[in-house]
């Protein structure tokens, strides 16, 4: 099935084609011809404008921009990005139903509603008197490094799920930007001067305006407050204080030729390939460095009063790795409160 | 002085043992399977695909797959660590039901109590794991020892 996304394009490269079209035959036929790789036509008169055979024109406009956007009709779907986000919140879910981005959040989530934590509650309550090396064992490398590993496992989740959120909005400004953008060239094509005279000719349409709306969502975002904040914050979905516009060109060349669109477009749809890149760049950034964050030692507090530590990877806390050497003859019975 | 627990009043920490062994942790196991489980469907999908020649390398993809790899591995360790921890803990709680026949009295006290019956069939006491595929239970104490079905720990 074709997506909505699509068939806005199509309908926007349509208006360009048959927009480019009717100028051509209006006279400006010299100016078709300028297009780069464009077919030469036949011309007679009235003073050598008249097109004698218009059939090469709109195959020629229907290759190239071809060659322009089917790239641009093969961006993801947003709504994919949103379900493969769904997943990561129901697994997320089971954790801890708030974003836990601090390590106490997480693990004071206890009664809450997700089971886990409250299991290990129990679980906790259930072995406290119990003894032995066993015993410990599990205490020390189980019970007492649960909160952490709750904590790093729900908010590597919250993270993954924020990221998606982000990237669905980049891919719908790009969207949005892509056809933006061949529409104002259509726009600036109608409204060439039909008198091909040089006033006006640098118009108000600057088709680059279209590829503006595309910034780096997570320019400067490196915690996943910010992250929080640049997608649900300001208007579209972006937040202002984070975006940093490139400057529009003020006098795109030759907007006021039919050649002069086109390469005008051609240049704004490598522009717009960059800037999406970009973004995906930005985010790329966001979820590598925390991968690679998680390589870093964190500290795991333990003990009636959390007076005790111990220091390890979160990699190594994230999988909860089950202490060895253990056996069933390392359970010691508490001891007697009656004797 | 005070000794070890023994008879009776074994028998009530005993079901705290039980508890812990084959009712927690056993469930929260499943929960860890069952966010496994959720992650690998995400696994293999083409939602970020996007024409590389044009767009460059998918790094959304490539970053957002590692971590999501690392949380796979991760729920599955945990889940395989908390199956470990239960079976072994209940085969201590087995060797103590065979050597304190009071306790093991008392403890059925408490099954009977907890199930309002007296039947043996209930997984909780018979010792079989609650969970619906549980792994086999090997401690995974490093990557190696992961369950066979997860992703690779990316390095």
């Amino acid at each position: 099935m074709t997506s909505d996304y699509v068939n806005k394009l199509n309908t926007a490269i349509d208006r360009l084609i048959d927009s480019t079209y009717n100028k051509t035959m209006d006279g400006f036929a010299d100016e078709f011809m300028e297009i780069g790789g464009a077919p030469q036509l036949d011309l007679g008169p009235p003073h050598k404008t008249h097109v004698k055979d218009d059939s090469p024109i709109r195959p020629f406009l229907r290759d190239l921009t071809n060659r322009m956007f089917d790239h641009w009709r093969q961006l993801p779907e947003p709504q994919g990005i949103r379900d493969l986000s769904a997943k990561t919140k129901t697994a997320r879910d089971k954790l801890c139903t708030t974003d836990a981005l601090k390590m106490e959040d997480a693990a004071g989530s206890v009664g809450g509603g997700p089971l886990i934590p409250g299991y290990m509650a129990d679980v906790r309550q259930d072995l406290s008197e119990w003894r032995g090396a066993t015993t410990s064992a599990v205490k020390s490398k189980v019970v007492n490094r649960f909160p952490a590993a709750l904590f790093l496992q729900a908010n590597t989740l919250s993270v993954m799920k924020l990221s998606l959120d982000a990237y669905a909005i980049v891919i719908e400004q790009a969207q949005g930007d892509v056809v933006d953008m061949v529409n104002h060239a259509a726009e600036a094509v109608d409204a060439i001067d039909c008198w091909g005279g040089d006033d006006g000719k640098n118009a108000v349409f600057n088709i680059f305006t279209g590829a503006l709306g595309l910034v780096g969502v997570f320019n400067g975002i490196k915690t996943a407050v910010q992250l929080v904040s640049a997608v649900t914050s300001g208007g579209a979905g972006v937040a202002k204080d984070v975006i940093k516009l490139d400057d529009p060109e003020s006098n795109p060349l030759g907007a006021g030729r039919i050649s002069g669109v086109w390469s005008n477009l051609m240049q704004a749809e490598f522009k717009l390939v960059k800037k999406f890149s970009a973004s995906e760049g930005h985010i790329y950034d966001v979820l590598n460095s925390y991968y690679w964050e998680l390589e870093n030692k964190i500290n795991i507090t333990h003990g009636p009063d959390n007076s005790e530590y111990e220091t390890d990877s979160a990699a190594n806390v994230i999988r909860l790795l089950a202490p060895s050497g253990i056996s069933p003859g390392g359970v010691k019975p508490p001891l007697s409160h009656t004797h | 002085m005070t000794g070890e627990m023994s008879g009776v009043e074994l028998g009530g920490e005993l079901n705290k043992l039980r508890t812990a062994a084959r009712v927690e942790l056993p469930r929260m196991a499943d929960e860890y399977h069952q966010i496994a489980a959720d992650l690998s469907g995400t696994a293999g999908t083409t939602a970020f695909h996007r024409p590389e020649d044009y767009f460059g390398p998918r790094v959304v993809d490539y970053s957002w797959s590692r971590l999501r790899d690392l949380v796979w591995n991760a729920s599955d360790n945990t889940a395989a660590t908390l199956v470990g921890v239960g079976s072994l803990l209940g085969k201590a709680l087995d060797d103590f039901v065979a050597h304190d026949a009071e306790a093991a009295q008392r403890l059925d006290v408490y099954r009977n109590e907890a199930q309002n019956d007296s039947t043996t069939s209930n997984d909780e006491y018979t010792g079989q794991p609650s969970t619906t595929n549980p792994p086999a239970w090997s401690l995974p104490t490093d990557d190696h020892q992961a369950r066979p079905g997860g992703p690779p720990r990316a390095s």
